[in-house]
C-alpha cells in the first residue's frame, strides 16, 4: 500500500507529539512492507528553501529517517492560516501531488493548514483516515481554554469562539467546514476515549475507532534509579513549562507540603511570551529551594529524566486530548499523578492502584496526594508494582493497517 | 548589456545646488547599466542649464521638470514618478553619488526574482569638505552604513533602507499611490511599509552608493528639517494596524541583539590599557590558531586536488576502456551472427510470438526450461516441472472458507465458557517477558485461563515473573529440551479445553485475540487450530522485516483470513511447497483444541514439529484457520552465520517432511563434502567481490541501482579480490574447513546454481525495499542482509546435498562433523 500521512508540522523543525506519532507510524508501516510518505506545511521555512512550485504553492522534498517528506507552503501565508480548514491554493497543490504519487490511502494526523486534502481525496476516490490528535476541529485554539485560561467545554457551534474568545465572523464558517471534514472522512480514529466523549458531548456523532497510541519501546531504555537517600522522593514534571499545563498549580501544591524529603524537578521549556507567568513562577520557585528548574530536554534524554524522578506529575489545567508523557512515564514504570482532564490518564491510571488522579475543580486533592506520598514513600513502590506496560507501537500499527486494508479492499 | 534591457529611471530631486548636482549626475552617467533615464525635478530652485546637464549625462537621457515653487520632498518625488517611463525606479539626492555597478547590481537580483517588490544595497559614508567653487578640498571615509536584512516587522518600527540605496519596480508606485504628501519627512519609509505589505524587499550585502556628509548647516536644502519625532509617530500610528504582538516581540529581540552587540563594542572601548593589551594578545593568538587551521585546510585541499587528479586519470582510463568496449560492441553488431539474431528477434520472433500472447508466454516458458536444464540437469528439471504442473491442477481442489473478524473489537458481549491453557516454554525470557504474560493475563472474554511454563534452565527473573502471575511451572534440564517434547509435557500438565502455544518473546496484539481465535474454532468441530500473523518489532532490522513480509505476502498470501482443508487425494498430489503452505501452523502463537491435540501431539522431531503437526492434521481431514487479522509481535535480528545453520537444518527437516527431491549433484560434478563446500567458498568469494564493489560505491544511490550493481558484479566473468567479508560467516566457514580438504580454485562455473537462487531472493528483497525511500541510514543492515541471503542459499544447498548423500546411502565422516557443527545452537 502507498500511504500518505498529512501533518501540519514535521521533523526536523518540529518534534511534538503529533509529529512523533506520524514518524513512528510511518516507520512501522515501512517495516510492515508499505510505502509511506509525509505531506507537511513548511510554515517556518524560508521562501528560498523551496525548490519548486506545485499548483501555485511552494514545494520541496526531503527525507527524514528514511521517510520521504513533501513540504508545501503558500507563496504568501494567509493571516488566518491557523484557523483555515478549506483553502483553494492548498487544494490545487495537494491534488497535483496526490495525482502524481498515486497514493492508496491518506491518513490525516492533523488537518491544520491543509484541511482541503479530504476534498481532493474524495474527488480522486482515495480513502481518508483522520486521527483526532486534539480538539482543533471543535476549538480553533485547540485546547478548549479561553484567553483568561479558564476552561471551555463546548464551542456552541462556533458561537462561543466568536463571543468569548473574540474570534472573527469567519469562525462560524470554519465550524461548518470542520464539521463537514469530520463527517466526510472514511474512518475516524481517536487515541483516547476521553477525546471521543468530548466530540460526542459537542453533538458530533460518528463512529470513532479507539486506537491507543503505541510506545516505540526501541527508545525505552530504563536506567537504575539513582538516589542518595531512600527516604527522599523526587516528583517530576516534563513538558512545556506553561500556565495551561498547570505548572504553577503543581509548584503551589508542592510547596504547601513542608517535608524536607521531597523534591520537585521541572523539565522543559518556559514559553517566552508568557512573561507574567514566567515571573510568577520564578517567584514561587525562589521561595522553595526544593523546586528545581531543569531546563529544556530532548526526547533522547527521557531515560535519564525517568531515572531521576520517583513520581511523574501531569497537572494540566486545560484539556489534554492524550498526554503522551503519561504513557512514557508508565513505559518507564514511573507512577503518574495526573489531573482528571488528561486523556491518557483516563485510559491508563486506576486511582490509588497504579497512579493517582486529582480533580482540577479541587486542587487541594493534589496537595493531599503529595502529602500522602511524602509521608508514605513505600506507597510509590506499591503503585509501581501495579503498572502495566502501555501498548506498543507495533500493536497500534497493526490495528491501523487493518483499517487501511478494509478501506482499500472496500 | 543586452539591447532589450528594461529602462531604469533615476529620479533626482534638486534645489539650488548645481555644482553638487553635476557630481551626482556624473555618477549616473558612468553606470555600467543601460538604458537609463534621469528624471530631474528642480523643486523651485535656481535655473539650471539643461543642455549642459544633458552633456554630462552623455547617452543617458534627461527628462527635466521645473517646479515653479518649492513643494516638498514627497511632492517632488511624485512629480518625478509621473514623468518616469522606466520599468524600474531608483532615487538619488543631488548631494549623493552612485558607484558604477549600482544599477546593474540591483537589477541582477530584481530581474531574477519576480516576487520581490524591490532590492537595496549598503552605503559608504563620506565626509567631504568643499571650497567656495564647489571643489573637493578634503574627503574622509567614515565607514559603512550597513542596512539590515529585510524584516517587515522591524520595518514597521524603523526605516533601515536609505532611499538612494534602493531600486523598486514601477508598478509598486501605481499600487501604493506614490509618496504621501502629508509627510514632510519619512515619506520614503511610509512608502516602503505600504510597498512591502504584499511582497518583500531583498537586501544585497555590498556597497554601491556614497552617502555624503558635507555640511551640518547647509546639507538640508529642501525644507527646514521639521520635528522628526512628530513625523516618526505619525508614520508609526498610520501603520499601527499592522503591528502584532509577535512583531513587537521580534523588534524587541532584534533591538536587544543590536544593543548587545553595541554594548560589547562599548565594553571593549572601556577596557584599560592593560586589558586592551591582553585582549589584543588574545586576538593575536586566535588569529594564529585560525591561520594554522587555514594552513591545515590548504594542505587538505592540496591532498584533495591530488586525489581529484587521480580520479580524473581513472576516469580517463575508464573512458578508454569504454571506447574499446564500444568498438567491440559495434564490431559485434556488424557481425553476421548478430545480424541474424537481430533479424530473428525483430522479424521472426515478433511475428511468431507477438508480445503479451499465449504463444509468447509459452516461448518464455520454454526458454526458462532450457535454462533450468542447464542449471539443474534434465531429470530434476523434469521432475520439478511435472510436480509444479500437477500441483497447479490440484491446487484448485484446496477448500478455502473466508472468515471475517470484526475490524476492531467494540467490547466483548459474551464469554467463552471454556478453560484456556497457555503454554510457554522458557529459558532466560528477558525483561519483556512480563509484557508477554501480562498481555495474556489481560485477555478478555474467557471464562478461565491458566499458564503452564516449562523452563529449561533460566538464570534470570523468568521463574519469578511466572510465579508472580500464578503460572504452573515445571523445570527440565537444558539438555532435555526439544520443541515438541516440552510442549507435550506442558499439555499433559494442563487442564484447559484449548491449548495456546506461545513463544516467550512474542507479544500478542489486542486483548481479544484468544477470544477471536476460539470464536472461529468453535464454529466448526473440524477446525482444529488457529494461527495468526507475526508483526516485526520496531527494532527489527530490514532483513527481519523482509522475512515476515516474504512469508505472508509471497508464501502464504492467498490464505489471509481463510480456513483451509484438503482431501487426502488432493493433499498427496500437491507440490511440497503447496502442502507446506496449507499446513504451516506455527508455535509462535497458535491455539488448538485440546481433544484434537491429545490425539496427535507433537512428534519429538529436532525441528519443524509445528509443520509436522499441521501436515498430520490436514492429512486427517482437519481444517486450519489462518487468522491474519490477528497479530503477534515477534521478530529476531540475528547474525548471517545463524541463517546458514538455520537454513541447513530447515532444509533437511522440511525436505524430509514434505518429500522435496534433492538436486542431482552428481550431474553437476559435485560428489563429496569438499566439492559442495568448495562451491560454497567460490560463491562466497563472488559475494565478497560484489559487496566490495557495492561498498566502494555510493550507498545513497537509488535502491534499484544498488541491486543492479549487486547483480552485475555477481555475474561478472572475472572477479577480483572483494571486501573483507562478514565476520560471523568468516568464522563459521573457517571452522567448516576443518571438516574436509579444501580444493584450490573451487568450482567457479558451477556457482551459477547458487547465484540464481541468490538473485531470486534478492529480487524479492528489492521489491520489499521499494517501501523505503533510501537505505542511507541502514547501510550496515543492508549489507548484512545481502550476506544473510548468501547464508540462506549456502545453508540450504549444503542441506540439500546432505539429503542427496543420505538418499544414496553414502556415508561421509566429514558430513557427520558438518552436521554437528551446523546444528549447534539453532
Amino acid at each position: 500500500m502507498k500511504i500518505l500521512y498529512l501533518v501540519h508540522d514535521f521533523f526536523p523543525q518540529f518534534h511534538g507529539g503529533t509529529e512523533r506519532y506520524v514518524l513512528n507510524l510511518a516507520k512501522q508501516m515501512q517495516r510492515m512492507g508499505h510505502s509511506t510518505s509525509v505531506l507537511t506545511y513548511g510554515l517556518k521555512d524560508s521562501t528560498e528553501s523551496f525548490t519548486v512550485q506545485r499548483g501555485g504553492a511552494l514545494c520541496k522534498t526531503y527525507s527524514y529517517e528514511g521517510i520521504p517528506v513533501i513540504s508545501i507552503r503558500h507563496r504568501k501565508i494567509p493571516e488566518d492560516i491557523g484557523l483555515l480548514i478549506e483553502d483553494d491554493e492548498m487544494e490545487i497543490t495537494i491534488e497535483a501531488i496526490v495525482r502524481e504519487k498515486k497514493f492508496d490511502i491518506i491518513h490525516i494526523a492533523h488537518p491544520l493548514r491543509m484541511g482541503s486534502c479530504y476534498k481532493v481525496a474524495k474527488r480522486l476516490g482515495i480513502p481518508v483516515v483522520l486521527t483526532l490528535t486534539d480538539f482543533w476541529l471543535l476549538c480553533p485554539r485547540g485546547r478548549f481554554y479561553k484567553p483568561d485560561y479558564s476552561l471551555c467545554n463546548s464551542s456552541d457551534d462556533g458561537k462561543k469562539c466568536r463571543g468569548e474568545c473574540g474570534l472573527g465572523e469567519s469562525t462560524l464558517k470554519r465550524y461548518n467546514d470542520a464539521k463537514r471534514l469530520f463527517e466526510t472522512v472514511d474512518v475516524l480514529i481517536s487515541p483516547s476515549q476521553f477525546l471521543i466523549e468530548i466530540f460526542r458531548a459537542n453533538r458530533w456523532k460518528r463512529q470513532i475507532y479507539h486506537v491507543r497510541h503505541g510506545v516505540d519501546y526501541k527508545y525505552v531504555r530504563p536506567r537504575e534509579r539513582a538516589r542518595n537517600n531512600p527516604e527522599n522522593i523526587t516528583f517530576g514534571y516534563a513538558g512545556l513549562v506553561s500556565r495551561f499545563k498547570g505548572v504553577d498549580l503543581l509548584v503551589k501544591s508542592f510547596s504547601a507540603v513542608k517535608s524536607p524529603h521531597i523534591f520537585l524537578n521541572l523539565y522543559g521549556n518556559l514559553i517566552e511570551w508568557e512573561i507574567n507567568f514566567c515571573s510568577e513562577l520564578n517567584l514561587l520557585i525562589e521561595k522553595d529551594d526544593r523546586v528545581r528548574l531543569m531546563g529544556k530536554y530532548s526526547h533522547d534524554e527521557l531515560p535519564r529524566i525517568m531515572s531521576e524522578i520517583d513520581v511523574l506529575v501531569v497537572p494540566s489545567t486545560t484539556l489534554e486530548s492524550y498526554g503522551l508523557v503519561v504513557v512514557e512515564g508508565l513505559a518507564y514504570n514511573v507512577p503518574v499523578i495526573a489531573s482528571n482532564i488528561v486523556g491518557s490518564a483516563y485510559e491508563y491510571i486506576r486511582h490509588g492502584e497504579n497512579g493517582m488522579v486529582f480533580s482540577i475543580h479541587n486542587p487541594l486533592e493534589l496537595v493531599d496526594i503529595i502529602k500522602k506520598i511524602s509521608e508514605q514513600p513505600a506507597f510509590v513502590e506499591a503503585l509501581k508494582s501495579h503498572i502495566s506496560p502501555p501498548p506498543r507501537l507495533e500493536e497500534e500499527a497493526f490495528t491501523v493497517e487493518k483499517i487501511y486494508k478494509t478501506l482499500v479492499n472496500r | 548589456m543586452k539591447e532589450n534591457n528594461p529602462l531604469v529611471s533615476i529620479i533626482v530631486r534638486t534645489k539650488d545646488r548645481p555644482k553638487l548636482l553635476r557630481r551626482a549626475l556624473q555618477s549616473i552617467a558612468v553606470q555600467t547599466y543601460r538604458p537609463i533615464e534621469v528624471v530631474l525635478v528642480n523643486d523651485g530652485g535656481c535655473d539650471l542649464d539643461a543642455a549642459e546637464l544633458g552633456g554630462i549625462l552623455g547617452n543617458v537621457s534627461l527628462n527635466y521638470v521645473r517646479l515653479e515653487k518649492n513643494t516638498g520632498r514627497a511632492h517632488a518625488g511624485n512629480v518625478g514618478l509621473e514623468n518616469a517611463k522606466g520599468e524600474y525606479i531608483g532615487f538619488l539626492d543631488d548631494d549623493d553619488e552612485f558607484y558604477p555597478e549600482h544599477t546593474a547590481t540591483l537589477l541582477s537580483v530584481l530581474s531574477e526574482k519576480a516576487d520581490l517588490v524591490g532590492a537595496y544595497v549598503d552605503s559608504e559614508i563620506i565626509e567631504r569638505e568643499y571650497d567656495a567653487e564647489g571643489n573637493i578640498v578634503n574627503e574622509k571615509n567614515k565607514g559603512i552604513f550597513r542596512s539590515w536584512e529585510f524584516s517587515y516587522e522591524v520595518l514597521l518600527f524603523e526605516n533601515y533602507i536609505p532611499l538612494m540605496c534602493c531600486l523598486l519596480r514601477k508598478q509598486v508606485f501605481a499600487d501604493t499611490g506614490g509618496f504621501d504628501e502629508s509627510l514632510e519627512i519619512f515619506e520614503d519609509w511610509d512608502l516602503f511599509i505600504r510597498a512591502a505589505k504584499e511582497k518583500p524587499f531583498s537586501h544585497i550585502a555590498g556597497v554601491t552608493t556614497k552617502y555624503i556628509h558635507w555640511s551640518k548647516t547647509e546639507q538640508i536644502a529642501f525644507v527646514d528639517w521639521p520635528d522628526a519625532r512628530d513625523y516618526y509617530i505619525k508614520v508609526l500610528l498610520k501603520h499601527s494596524d499592522k503591528i502584532t504582538p509577535e512583531g513587537i516581540y521580534k523588534y524587541f529581540t532584534f533591538k536587544q541583539e543590536e544593543a548587545n552587540a553595541k554594548q560589547k563594542f562599548v565594553d571593549l572601548l572601556s577596557f584599560s590599557q592593560e586589558e586592551r593589551t591582553r585582549e589584543f594578545q588574545r586576538l593575536k593568538e586566535e588569529l594564529k590558531t585560525k591561520e594554522s587551521y587555514l594552513e591545515d585546510k590548504q594542505n587538505e585541499l592540496q591532498a584533495l586536488t591530488m586525489s581529484i587528479n587521480n580520479y580524473r586519470e581513472e576516469i580517463q582510463q575508464m573512458r578508454e576502456e569504454l571506447r574499446a568496449k564500444t568498438g567491440y560492441i559495434e564490431e559485434m553488431h556488424g557481425s553476421l551472427g548478430w545480424r541474424a539474431l537481430n533479424f530473428y528477434r525483430t522479424r521472426i520472433k515478433k511475428r511468431i510470438f507477438p508480445g503479451g500472447t499465449r504463444r509468447e508466454h509459452a516461448y518464455r516458458f520454454l526458454l526458462k526450461g532450457v535454462h533450468a536444464v542447464y542449471v539443474y540437469g534434465l531429470r530434476l528439471t523434469f521432475n520439478k516441472a511435472a510436480g509444479k504442473l500437477r500441483s497447479r491442477l490440484v491446487r484448485k481442489r484446496i477448500k478455502q472458507e473466508k472468515f471475517n473478524l470484526p475490524l476492531i473489537a467494540n467490547g466483548i458481549t459474551k464469554i467463552v465458557d471454556k478453560k484456556i491453557s497457555v503454554i510457554i516454554p522458557t529459558k532466560n525470557a528477558g525483561s519483556e517477558f512480563k509484557s508477554t504474560i501480562e498481555k495474556i493475563k489481560n485477555q478478555k472474554g474467557l471464562r478461565e485461563l491458566e499458564f503452564i511454563i516449562i523452563d529449561s534452565g533460566s538464570q534470570d527473573d523468568t521463574l519469578k515473573i511466572a510465579e508472580h502471575f500464578g503460572a504452573k511451572v515445571s523445570c527440565i534440564r537444558p539438555e532435555e529440551f526439544n520443541h515438541g517434547r516440552v510442549r507435550n509435557i506442558a499439555a499433559e500438565i494442563s487442564t484447559g479445553d484449548y491449548l495456546v502455544f506461545l513463544s516467550q518473546d512474542a507479544i500478542p496484539i489486542s486483548e481479544t485475540c484468544i477470544f477471536d481465535m476460539i470464536s472461529v474454532l468453535e464454529k466448526d468441530s473440524r477446525t482444529a487450530v488457529a494461527v495468526v500473523k507475526q508483526v516485526p518489532r520496531s527494532d527489527a532490522d530490514i532483513f527481519a522485516c523482509w522475512q515476515l513480509w516474504y512469508h505472508y505476502n509471497k508464501l502464504l498470501d492467498p490464505l489471509d483470513n481463510q480456513i483451509v482443508h484438503a482431501d487426502p487425494d488432493t493433499l498427496s498430489r500437491l507440490s511440497p511447497t503447496d502442502r507446506r503452505k496449507i499446513s504451516q501452523i506455527d508455535n509462535v502463537f497458535s491455539c488448538i483444541k485440546r481433544d484434537i491435540f491429545d490425539r496427535f501431539k507433537f512428534r519429538p522431531l529436532p525441528y519443524a514439529e509445528d509443520l509436522d503437526l499441521g501436515l498430520r492434521l490436514i492429512g486427517n481431514g482437519y481444517k486450519i484457520a489462518f487468522l491474519f487479522s490477528i497479530g503477534v509481535i515477534h521478530s529476531h535480528n540475528r547474525n548471517p552465520e545463524y541463517f546458514l545453520r538455520r537454513s541447513y537444518v530447515d532444509t533437511k527437516s522440511i525436505s524430509k517432511l514434505l518429500g522435496y527431491e534433492p538436486i542431482q549433484w552428481d550431474e553437476l560434478g559435485i560428489h563429496s563434502v569438499e566439492d559442495i563446500m568448495s562451491l560454497v567458498h567460490a560463491f562466497y568469494s563472488r559475494i565478497k567481490f560484489a559487496m566490495g564493489i557495492l561498498q566502494g560505491n555510493n550507498l545513497n544511490a537509488p535502491i534499484n541501482s544498488l541491486f543492479a550493481t549487486v547483480k552485475s558484479s555477481l555475474l561478472e566473468a572475472q572477479i577480483r579480490k572483494g571486501s573483507a567479508g562478514e565476520k560471523s560467516l568468516d568464522d563459521l566457514l573457517e571452522r567448516l574447513v576443518s571438516t574436509y580438504q579444501k580444493k584450490a580454485g573451487g568450482y567457479n562455473g558451477k556457482a551459477g546454481v547458487l547465484i540464481n537462487q541468490y538473485l531470486d531472493l534478492v529480487d524479492s528483497f528489492g521489491e520489499f525495499l521499494g517501501a523505503f525511500d533510501e537505505i542511507s541510514e541502514k547501510e550496515e543492515e543492508f549489507i548484512s542482509a545481502l550476506y544473510k541471503f548468501f547464508a540462506i542459499v549456502a545453508g540450504s544447498n549444503i542441506g540439500n546435498f546432505a539429503i542427496y548423500l543420505e538418499n544414496k546411502n553414502q556415508s561421509d565422516p566429514a558430513l557427520t562433523y558438518l552436521e554437528n557443527l551446523l546444528s549447534e545452537g539453532v
